[in-house]
């Protein structure tokens, strides 16, 4: 029989027993079956928008002289609109461009809000109330007047100007949530502890406070790439987004609105593949949400 | 025994989630008597206790039978078991506060308590009876007009008493009433619970974790384990002569505010609610376990004629009781430490004359109150290499912003030195250089770490930030997994997979990995359970003695202060009152706060003698006293000793600030006074 006083005295604690590892955020994801159908639906639509010209002979320009305004058809799988052209073709490059903005403008717009928000809420003092003020002010500015302004100089400027007036447009709210958060967060000990041990202030955002909102990041940029693509389409059916001869889904659906009694495919169809591709970013979203919070909430 | 006043049998309780918290209890209380009932977190001593009282949450099934006074409650429908409660049975909550109105005033809850069980008292007779309730829980009756938020803690649990009391019940149950009070408090609160529980002639269900507490007050105990009642017999027998090898682990977990002593932490962890299995449940932990233990069931079982009997569940327990096995077998108390340490070195951390005020005009309220709080006023510190201090006192005594102070840049005057270096003269770098060599283990170690950091990443931060690289990075938080006792699968876990024992543990490495000069632990067992505390306090007396570990403990805890620390300085109101080698002050205390404390410390012992309450009943200690302020000793109020001294004496103490002076060689104290009297026991 062993005496404690036998056990080295380092380890007189009981050897507390192994943790089976849950694993990590990824393996929860890869476990997700929504997480696989919105992945699946989300490559889907993205290979479809890069491979998609090449199944039909037309592109998006040519104009056939046969068919002006056709309803859809095996010849015009999504018919054409009035000049001839193959609304197949135009809904693809729409789609690629209303992607390719919102995929940069979603995320631009959630990180402005993430490092503004989080050392805003961390430092506090005067530089919280200077970023703070800054997101005020571009909340009070009338923004789509401002676009109206200078929409000449924006149609110039081509697509990732555009995305990146659609991030500053949509980051202010998320901004001030992120502040929030991490003033709650700044109280919490492991925050403390890391300052405590010296942690510089870019050390402790990235380190505690961003994953720590990881859930909240990631939902605000999938509920992020929805809303850009809406508000690209807006701005494009006004006319201060993407302009004619370029096409987004915002332009096709502008042109094919007014049509949608007579010739509904003109409508329906950008609008069905918009759906989609929105509900496809949000499916995704949730699951990793999910992912994020499992165990964190306990913890 | 005549008719018991409360008889259990057979009783379980489920929860809705499938946790079978009790399993199968039989338990008899007579009639006056204080039944105490220990166990561990998870043991099922709330769940009991609800289901005795009807007070189960939605959901939860309850089997068997439970007897008040011959009156079966199992099966009640709500209205008849609302009936029984008041003048049937009556519940001490632990904290008052969430029971409490907070809309009305404490004296009409009081009242209410009283019409809601007797519809046709005269407003009269009500007011009279909640004078003498008031009366004795030893409340002023001004303290009526209160609203529960503005009273202390101390004085929350007395009114809680008194609506327990008001019906006159047959029983009462009091679950952890005093877990949240500090130890002055704690005494005052269980005299006046006794008081009631005899003026009501009433016995009393006292459940605790504290064994110290059910030592003082119990006639007889019963320990729960895993939902069952693994022993039961009257105090002094249960404590002098347990019988099951869970309660001998109990016992000699605990440590004791006399001596110093070696713990023993019981292995392993208690079996989740979900457990089942045929065999005793603490098979798995006993050191004596033989094949049967697993497969069999032990019965509680005894000498059943000896009454009251003392009932073990164990099969050992009659080699227990014969001497064939003896408690040492059992659980071996390890030799005692070597207490010839090498003297410690050079002081690693100095605190001079720090004063720390606050000032309530900032912020929001720059309108209302104009005026200071006096956080800290003159604390004097010394850590040596080597040595564990600990910094002892109760809420409020200002040990909290003491220790901000050597980590945060908080305004102040006096000194703070560490290494030799004064906090407030050095530059920018060597300050940050400094602060890495003084680590902090957080109360919560929960909040301590990062719910999103593995256990490796959160150990290994404090030395990402001093710039090491990854695999020596990775060796050295194996290293300091291991030193903590923690298995190496630790590291790839997640905080919410670990129990709160690991948790204190994991914050422990990372104050540990980077080889600081000096740790400071913010009572590092708070809220831990007796056994797992135990290899806590082990382990840290183990870093002492074997790697010259350097630590501030601060706590309000005497027993825990009394087996870790070589000095102590006891603080009241933001001062240091008195500073002394722990075995010196804890044999002989010197300033009169220092007695009070002791002598309010419960001892995990029935024989020794039941913890007083020296301090004066309330007012307690103002928890934030305001300044600027007149100078005199602001114990005043409350010191035994300033009651009984001469007028002109007393004057002394009304307008002169004791200084911390030294009285011997090791020792200083803070009292104009302490020398002339000594209050006896
Ligand atoms: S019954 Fe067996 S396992 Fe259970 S406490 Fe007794 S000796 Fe240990
Ligand atoms: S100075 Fe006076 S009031 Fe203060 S502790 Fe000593 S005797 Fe008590």
């Amino acid at each position: 029989m062993t005496t404690a006083s036998d056990v080295r005295p380092v380890t007189a604690g009981s050897v507390l027993g192994p943790v089976r590892p849950s694993g990590g955020v990824w393996h929860r994801v890869v476990r997700d079956r929504q997480a696989w159908v919105g992945a699946g639906l989300l490559a889907g639509i993205v290979l479809w928008a890069l491979v998609g010209p090449v199944l039909r002979p037309w592109d998006a320009t040519h104009v056939d002289l046969t068919a002006f305004g056709q309803p859809p058809s095996a010849r015009h799988w999504f018919g054409t609109n009035d000049i001839g052209q193959d609304l197949y073709q135009q809904v693809l490059v729409g789609l690629r461009k209303s992607l390719v903005v919102a995929l940069v403008a979603a995320p631009v717009a959630t990180a402005l809000a993430a490092v503004v928000g989080a050392v805003a809420g961390l430092a506090g003092g005067w530089v919280d109330r200077a970023l703070m003020a800054g997101v005020d002010l571009m909340l009070v500015v009338p923004s789509f007047y401002l676009l109206v302004l200078c929409s000449p100089a924006l149609a110039k400027a081509g697509w990732p100007v555009l995305a990146l007036v659609i991030a500053a447009l949509t980051w202010m709210i998320m901004a001030r949530v992120v502040r929030a958060q991490t003033r709650s967060l700044r109280d919490r000990g492991f925050v403390r502890a890391a300052r405590f041990a010296g942690a510089p202030l870019g050390w402790v955002v990235v380190r505690h406070i961003w994953p720590n909102l990881a859930s909240l990041l990631v939902a605000d940029v999938t509920v992020g790439v929805g809303a850009a693509v809406l508000t690209e389409a807006t701005m494009s059916y006004f006319g201060i987004g993407v302009r004619v001869p370029d096409v987004s889904l915002g332009t096709l659906l502008a042109a094919g609105g007014p049509a949608a009694a007579t010739r509904p495919w003109l409508f329906v169809c950008p609008a069905l593949v918009l759906v989609v591709a929105v509900c496809a970013v949000s499916l995704l979203g949730d699951a990793l949400r999910d992912a994020l919070d499992t165990g964190a909430g306990r913890g | 025994m005549a008719e018991p006043l409360l008889d259990v049998r057979g009783l379980h309780v489920r929860f809705a989630d499938g946790a079978h918290a009790v399993r199968g209890v039989d338990l008899q209380m007579a009639p006056g008597e204080v039944l105490g009932l220990v166990g561990e977190s998870g043991a099922g001593k709330s769940a009991l206790v609800s289901g005795v009282v009807g007070l189960l949450p939605r959901g939860a099934t309850l089997t068997g039978s439970v007897r008040l006074a011959g009156t079966e409650l199992v099966g009640l429908d709500d209205r008849r078991l609302a009936a029984l409660r008041g003048p049937g049975v009556a519940m001490v909550f632990q904290d008052p506060l969430s029971v409490l109105n907070p809309l009305r005033r404490v004296g009409t809850l009081v009242a209410e308590a009283l019409r809601l069980h007797d519809r046709t008292v005269t407003t009269h007779a009500v007011q009279t009876r909640v004078d003498e309730l008031f009366t004795l829980v030893g409340l002023p009756a001004g303290t009526q007009q209160a609203f529960a938020h503005e009273l202390s803690g101390g004085m929350r649990q007395r009114v809680g008493i008194a609506i327990a009391i008001a019906c006159s019940p047959r029983l009462l149950v009091a679950d952890e009433p005093t877990t949240a009070l500090d130890v002055a408090v704690q005494v005052q609160v269980l005299e006046v619970l006794d008081t009631a529980r005899q003026t009501a002639d009433a016995g009393l269900l006292l459940v605790s974790h504290d064994l110290g507490v059910v030592a003082g007050w119990a006639d007889r105990v019963a320990v729960m384990y895993a939902g069952h009642v693994v022993e039961q017999a009257p105090t002094t027998d249960l404590f002098a002569a347990p019988r099951m090898p869970y309660t001998i682990g109990l016992l000699r977990a605990v440590p004791d505010p006399r001596a110093a002593r070696r713990l023993v932490p019981v292995p392993g962890e208690p079996p989740t609610a979900g457990w089942s299995g045929p065999g005793c449940a603490f098979a798995p932990r006993c050191p004596v376990a033989q094949p049967r233990c697993a497969q069999e069931r032990p019965r509680l079982g005894g000498d059943q004629q000896a009454l009251p009997a003392h009932l073990a569940a164990c099969w050992r327990a009659d080699e227990l009781v014969g001497g064939t096995l003896s408690l040492d077998d059992v659980f071996a108390v390890g030799a005692p430490r070597d207490r010839e340490r090498p003297v410690p070195g050079d002081p690693v951390l100095e605190i001079c004359d720090l004063r720390l005020t606050y000032r309530l005009d900032a912020g929001v309220r720059r309108r209302g109150r104009r005026g200071q709080i006096v956080a800290v006023d003159s604390v004097w510190l010394t850590v040596r290499r080597g040595e564990i201090v600990a910094l002892v006192g109760e809420s409020g005594a200002g040990k909290t912003s003491t220790v901000e102070r050597i980590f945060e840049a908080v305004p102040a005057l006096g000194t703070v030195r560490l290494l030799g270096h004064d906090l407030a003269r050095t530059g920018r770098s060597v300050r940050r250089r400094l602060r890495r060599s003084v680590q902090l283990v957080a109360q919560d170690a929960t909040d301590a770490l990062d719910p999103r950091m593995t256990v490796r990443a959160t150990v290994g931060e404090p030395l990402l930030l001093a710039r090491v690289r990854r695999p020596e990075r990775h060796r050295r938080v194996a290293a300091a997994l291991r030193t903590v006792g923690l298995h190496p699968t630790v590291a790839d876990a997640y905080p919410y997979q670990l129990s709160g024992g690991q948790r204190r543990r994991v914050a422990v490495a990372r104050a540990l990995v980077t080889d600081p000069e000096l740790v400071v632990l913010d009572e590092p067992v708070a809220g831990l359970d007796v056994s797992v505390a135990a290899g806590l306090l082990e382990l840290l007396a183990d870093l002492r003695d074997s790697r010259g570990l350097t630590a501030l403990v601060v706590t309000h805890d005497l027993a825990v202060v009394r087996q870790l620390a070589d000095r102590v300085a006891v603080m009241a109101v933001g001062r240091v009152v008195e500073e002394a080698p722990t075995a010196a002050l804890f044999t002989a205390p010197a300033h009169p706060c220092t007695q009070a404390l002791l002598a309010a410390v419960p001892v995990p012992d029935p024989t020794a003698d039941r913890p007083r309450a020296v301090f004066r009943p309330e007012p307690e200690w103002a928890s934030a006293p305001t300044g600027p302020a007149t100078p005199q000793c602001r114990l005043a109020p409350r010191c035994p000793l300033f009651a009984g001294l001469t007028p002109d004496r007393q004057h002394r103490c009304r307008t002169e600030v004791p200084r911390l002076l030294p009285s011997t060689a090791d020792r200083t104290v803070a009292c104009h006074w302490w020398r002339t009297v000594v209050p006896s026991g």
